[in-house]
């Protein structure tokens, strides 16, 4: 057997490899905007947060919101949300679409 | 030295446009054209009738808002986790049926029964039972591969030639050693064409299924867009369909196709004559 036999099998590998490097690369990011908008932050000492876009909130984004704790609307420039799961928040805050998240507080 | 450039030029021509694919991207270029044009001439208000502006707008504000990155994956892993369940699912009950007489008699009737109806008429009854989202869309994309896959498996089980089963038999073959050596291979040819057909049905289930039974993904951006009027959105969907659709296609399917059935000679390639 040669290898030239394979050669049909490029193509499909190379989707494959192609999407394999796309959600690899789509984690780093994730990974890279958690670091960047909860740096700072403490956790633990507050539960309610404000996050902050640069639009107003769709259904998508408000369902994302409801996820991570309760909603409570959006106010100006920022969703208000209190109660979070830490979790939670870590995981929305790797989305690329988040401004910022800051504590509760600090918005008001 | 001379190898080297010469597989360079080959491999460069490889990837090189060909003239049929030219005039693919001419076609949808005109089609583009067109489209505009008419919105020009016709006149209608941009929601009942949108202009490829107003839809490469939509695209860029859908995903500057990480709507449609995420309504792509979402459909993506439905899709491929429901035509994996579907294609194990079909070959299995395939085997099952093809070699089995008994089996054959018990399911025969009752598959041919669900085989007349269709996922859609079960979407809304998954519904009541398991609710909206992820397992429906599953079940109701399986639903649609299960049958081609399953009959073309029985097809190439029932067409496996005697002589070949008698022959490893003679040489003292066990039921397994009949079952991976010969069966399946031969039938292999009918199973990945009842993939590709299943395939393909299994993008329309999914679509179907997203605008009855799920908050996100390509089938619900649809549903939703045309529920508010935002007929751009309606348009930007389509146009992912049709692409990711071409992508799966030429990155996936067809190259498996011409890897297998069509280089065993099973079918003609494109360009051979009559």
């Amino acid at each position: 057997m040669k290898l030239s036999d394979f050669s049909e099998w490029f193509v499909p590998l190379a989707g494959v490899a192609t999407i394999a490097t796309f959600l690899l690369g789509s984690l780093a990011v994730g990974r890279i905007n958690e670091t960047r908008h909860l740096s700072g932050l403490d956790l633990d000492a507050t539960q309610d947060f404000a996050v902050r876009l640069a639009f107003e909130p769709e259904r998508f984004h408000i369902e994302a919101f409801q996820d991570v704790g309760r909603y409570q609307g959006w106010r100006e420039d920022h969703a208000v949300i209190m109660a979070v799961d830490k979790g939670a928040l870590r995981r929305l805050a790797r989305n690329y679409w988040i401004g910022s998240i800051g504590p509760l507080e600090e918005t008001q | 030295m001379t190898d080297g450039t010469s597989s360079q030029f080959r491999i460069g021509a490889k990837f090189a446009p060909s003239r049929a694919q030219l005039r693919g991207a001419l076609g949808i270029l005109v089609v583009f054209v067109a489209w505009q044009i008419s919105v020009w001439v016709i006149d209608l208000p941009a929601y009942f009738y949108p202009s490829p502006a107003d839809v490469a707008s939509a695209f860029v504000e859908l995903t500057r808002k990480g709507i449609l990155p995420s309504y792509i994956a979402d459909s993506a892993w439905r899709y491929v986790a429901g035509v994996a369940t579907g294609l194990s699912l079909g070959v299995v009950f395939g085997l099952l049926i093809g070699l089995s007489r008994f089996w054959s008699r018990l399911l025969g009737p009752i598959i041919n029964f669900f085989y007349a109806i269709v996922e859609v008429a079960w979407i809304p009854l998954l519904v009541i039972w398991i609710g909206y989202g992820f397992n429906t869309i599953l079940i109701a994309i399986s639903y649609v591969v299960f049958f081609p896959v399953l009959y073309n498996t029985l097809t190439g089980v029932q067409t496996v030639q005697k002589v070949l089963i008698n022959a490893v038999r003679t040489l003292g073959a066990s039921r397994r050693q009949v079952l991976t050596s010969v069966i399946l291979p031969s039938a292999l040819p009918n199973i990945i064409t009842g993939f590709r057909v299943g395939a393909g049905f299994a993008f329309r289930g999914l679509i179907f299924a997203e605008m009855i039974a799920a908050g996100s993904g390509l089938g619900f951006l649809i549903f939703e867009g045309a529920t508010t009027r935002q007929t751009d959105r309606v348009v930007v969907g389509m146009i992912m369909m049709g692409l990711l659709w071409l992508a799966l296609d030429r990155l996936f399917l067809r190259p498996v196709e011409v890897a297998t059935i069509e280089r065993w000679g099973l079918v003609r390639a494109k360009g051979e004559g009559m």
